[in-house]
């Protein structure tokens, strides 16, 4: 009896290892308060694990996705990150189906999220127009000037925004881990404890 | 610097090492493999793209 229960204690720590790594392991950051690493993550890419005191993670993620949603500002004319409160089933050629992606990027999107709020209940844009919906006269003008811009600035936000994502998710729950063949062999060594008995 | 007439390519160029970089990161803590895995990453998706365009220009060439 002694045996199989220290089998079951040292295949349950195994177990556990897996899942969880000490803390002085490279591979388990201290995630602090996952929550609100979570929002800053999304607030401003690459603050929340800075606030995690990853460092370097910070500033992969930070570059890349600031980077990408920049790049797709510029290319775009800065035109292709705007919002309107429309329903998506009554006007689906205005609604921003992109602009739901490219809001994960956070704090870049929030001017976007104002404009189309004081369009909606009627009010002059702020800020000089800027990231307000632009007129259908200027998004038709729009194609012919920069053509495939339009789109790939489009793409480029909107990848940014999904990038965002996988970080935020990252500062939430520290880095993808997968199961590995080893707790396999933790969960056998359980049963020839367990045969030892009878 | 007027990027209305640069190459597709040189936009796909640009967001194949970003989205990368940003998955290995995900999978990973230590820089050096981070750093490893984007770039292995970005050459797997290159060689994927090279080899398909080669593919069409073989076919078209045909």
């Amino acid at each position: 009896m002694d045996g199989n229960g220290k089998n079951q204690d040292l295949s349950g720590l195994k177990i556990e290892d897996m899942s969880s790594p000490s803390a002085d392991s490279p591979e388990s950051p201290d995630l602090r308060n996952p929550v609100k690493a979570a929002l800053l993550a999304w607030l401003f890419p690459g603050l929340g694990h800075l606030y995690q005191r990853r460092y370097f993670k910070a500033f992969v993620f930070g570059s890349c996705v600031i980077g990408l949603y920049l790049t797709g500002l510029w290319v775009g004319r800065g035109m292709v990150v705007y919002w309107t409160w429309v329903n998506p089933l009554r006007d689906s050629e205005n609604f921003r189906l992109s602009f739901i992606f490219q809001s994960f990027v956070g704090g870049f999107t929030f001017p976007g999220m104002v404009q189309g709020l004081l369009l909606y209940v009627n009010k002059a844009p702020i800020l000089g127009g800027w990231m307000a919906a632009p007129s259908q006269e200027v998004v038709n003008g729009l194609h012919p000037k920069i053509g495939k811009l339009v789109e790939i600035g489009t793409v480029y936000t909107a990848v940014a925004g999904l990038l965002n994502m996988l970080a935020i998710m990252d500062a939430f729950g520290g880095p993808v881990r997968y199961a590995e063949p080893e707790v396999a062999q933790a969960t056998e060594t359980v049963n020839p404890a367990g045969a030892e008995t009878k | 610097m007027n990027p209305v007439n640069w190459n597709s390519y040189v936009f796909l160029a640009a967001i194949v090492p970003a989205i990368s970089a940003v998955y290995a990161a995900t999978r990973s803590e230590v820089p050096g493999v981070i750093v490893i895995n984007a770039i292995a990453l970005s050459l797997k998706i290159f060689g994927t793209l090279f080899f398909v365009t080669a593919i069409l220009l073989l076919i078209n060439a045909w």
